[in-house]
């Protein structure tokens, strides 16, 4: 089973990620250095130096899970779908959305957010789930 | 990127800028780009592979893991290059 998630950005937002990852160019190009074989880190140097001369192309990012179906269960799912239909500006009102228990929404939504599908931002004192990709695709 | 998906098995990360493509699996560390020489090839020692397609290219590392559970190297390069 594979789960895909895609998302499409802009390079100068994938510069400004790298910045908050690595810091600087310079700092990614010493990484490099002592760390030769860091693939993940070397896409993001030849790609950081290339959207420095090119930050208006559109970039497809994507990343496939090779797992069972078993992790994305119906109530995650819904969760999600009710994150990208109503913008729920707290966990308590997605739970309303979804019509389950504050409780269990929240560790729903905690897993998700550790396996990097969702990301959580405080707002006062709530805290906002928003997507972090575009497209989730479920192939068999 | 902050972005970490840790789930069960391995994760194929691949990025498409017009012109350029990579895939890199993350648990295996293994690379398989296009960049530099424009030609498509597997890293570290940069062998040439048949497909100039980068979804081709993500087929073919995701059936391999899906057939062993991981990436074997050379199996992969068989498969890539033959």
């Amino acid at each position: 089973m594979q789960i895909k998630f895609v998302r499409k950005v802009r390079a100068e937002e994938l510069v400004k990620e790298f910045e908050r990852k690595y810091g600087s160019l310079e700092r990614l190009e010493r990484y490099l250095k002592d760390h030769p074989d860091d693939y993940v880190a070397l896409m993001d140097y030849e790609d950081w130096k290339h959207f420095i001369a090119n930050p208006d192309v559109e970039v497809e990012e994507g990343e496939i899970i090779v797992t069972d179906i078993s992790f994305l269960t119906p109530q995650k799912l819904q969760i999600l779908e009710a994150i990208k239909k109503y913008r729920p500006r707290s966990i308590r009102e997605l739970a309303e959305k979804v019509g389950r228990d504050v409780k269990n929404v929240y560790l729903d939504v905690k897993e998700l957010e550790r396996v990097g599908l969702i990301e959580l931002r405080n707002e006062g004192r709530a805290k906002r789930a928003e997507l972090k990709y575009n497209e989730v695709i479920i192939a068999i | 990127m902050e972005r970490e998906i840790r789930v069960k098995g391995r994760t194929v990360l691949y990025r498409i800028v017009p012109g350029k493509w990579a895939v890199v699996v993350k648990e295996d560390n293994v690379m398989i780009d296009n960049y530099h020489h424009g030609y498509p090839h597997i890293q570290p020692d940069r062998e040439t592979i048949k497909i100039n397609d980068v979804c081709g290219v993500v087929e073919i590392v995701v059936r391999h893991i899906e057939r062993y559970g991981k990436v074997k190297l050379d199996k992969l390069r068989e498969e890539l290059c033959r």
